[in-house]
């Protein structure tokens, strides 16, 4: 046998091999990390549909006043409006709980935070309200995902 | 012929197990790191789900709270023979009681699913039977709760498993909280005057006719522990003194979640002696569902 025929994988072949499968895994752990995050967000989705209904409810509950509903929120940070008449009062609550104010708070650093829902520059809430119909629209995710829901109040 | 005798060097077989090494150490992190995540998001999978069942049953119930039949008085399998008197047990809480921090609310709803038959239910925080500090919201259903013969055995639930806190706000329908809305009345509701009796009628019998949205708050703490630093954690839910104010020290590794959901009570908030009395349907009255 001559010698040149034993061949065997050289060191950069195997390293070139290992980088290759180190990518693969890095591929596999992002598809992880894009999964919990696709789980926090239906997380989210499934209280957006709560706060969804709330805002009909309180639509249904108040028929007559429904053209004093229209309601647009396109900042992160909300706050309380104040007002006596019922309208007032339920978007002040809409702004509470969009924003989730003083549910859950966790001990960071010095003192408690607001544990908030998810909310990107771009994000929206609308209520568009006509003639005795209401419709609430969410926009998540930048603006990107979007939710109807509508119901005729009287 | 010593030529012909090859086989790895010294070093080739070192690289080789540094290299094994690493691949080796990188797959179980990655097993590692699969694991965790894992187990937090089938916690957060099942405090979602139960959270979301347990909320649209909630929500249905409100809605059919209070709602009498037209033919109820006369025909009740309880006895019951006057409005006044069927109209005590419509909707029901009793503040600041349960739970593991004493500040879960019990909500009692009372409907009738026939002519007949009314239902009671009863929402409630309740311990684990080998627990000392676990508790769960039950929903217990009773038929004919008042009915001697024709009361049926309590149905008792395992709700939602797990709940830190149960809060139930009733507002009428300026949006004022309404403070003492009970039949039987606990120690908050008669420092609301629950008791009281003006015109000849309790308090908090009157009250229930002037629900008109009820919200409910409901926290959830995962099953099982998620996160790896124990943390300190508060609770707020609902308007002071009427809502709860717990906080959780020394912290604890759980994950929790608050779902909040309003609901306009439909059946309560309507003059319904004056509709049922005048034989009008329910649509006529001009002061429905104001």
């Amino acid at each position: 046998m001559d010698k040149k025929n034993i061949k065997g994988v050289s060191i950069l072949e195997s390293l070139v091999c290992l980088v290759i499968i180190g990518i693969g895994f890095v591929a596999m752990l992002q598809l992880s990390s894009f999964s919990i995050n696709a789980m926090d967000r239906s997380l989210e989705k499934n209280k957006l549909n709560f706060l969804s209904e709330m805002v009909l409810e309180d639509m249904i509950g108040d028929p007559d006043n429904v053209s004093n509903y229209s309601f647009d929120q396109t900042s992160c940070n909300y706050s309380a409006k104040g007002g006596t008449e019922l309208y007032k009062k339920n978007k002040d609550k809409w702004r509470n709980k969009l924003e989730e104010k003083n549910y859950i708070k966790f001990e960071k650093g010095s003192g408690f935070k607001d544990k908030k829902l998810r909310c990107l520059s771009g994000d929206s809430k609308k209520t568009f309200v006509s003639n005795g119909t209401g419709r609430v629209n969410f926009f998540t995710g930048k603006g990107k995902r979007k939710k109807y829901l509508g119901v005729i109040v009287k | 012929m010593k030529n012909k005798t090859l086989g790895f060097t010294l070093t080739e077989t070192l690289v080789a197990i540094v290299i094994g090494m690493i691949s080796v150490v990188a797959a179980f992190s990655a097993y590692n790191f699969y694991n965790k995540s894992y187990a937090s998001v089938s916690q957060k999978v099942a405090i979602s789900k139960s959270a979301r069942e347990a909320l649209s049953m909630i929500v249905r119930d409100l809605r059919n709270s209070g709602y009498l039949d037209p033919n109820f008085i006369g025909s009740s399998a309880e006895g019951i023979s006057s409005w006044d008197s069927a109209q005590q047990k419509l909707i029901e809480i009793e503040s600041k009681y349960f739970g593991n921090y004493r500040q879960g609310d019990r909500l009692n709803i009372w409907y009738t699913i026939s002519p007949k038959d009314r239902k009671r239910i009863t929402y409630k925080l309740k311990k684990y039977q080998n627990s000392s500090k676990d508790y769960y919201l039950s929903r217990d259903v009773k038929i004919n709760p008042e009915g001697g013969n024709t009361s049926h055995p309590i149905v008792e639930e395992l709700f939602v498993p797990y709940v830190e806190d149960f809060q139930v706000i009733l507002k009428d329908k300026d949006g004022n909280i309404l403070g003492a809305v009970c039949h039987a009345c606990g120690a908050m509701e008669r420092s609301y005057g629950g008791n009281k009796i003006i015109n000849g009628k309790r308090k908090g019998h009157t009250n229930m006719l002037e629900v008109h949205t009820a919200e409910i708050y409901l926290t959830v703490r995962s099953p099982k522990e998620v996160y790896s630093k124990a943390r300190k954690t508060k609770i707020q839910n609902g308007e002071s003194p009427h809502g709860s104010n717990i906080t959780i020290n020394p912290g604890d590794k759980y994950h929790r979640e608050t779902f909040f959901v309003s609901v306009h009570t439909r059946n309560l908030a309507t003059p319904q002696v004056k509709i049922a009395s005048s034989g009008q349907s329910i649509g006529v009255g001009t002061g429905y569902n104001k």
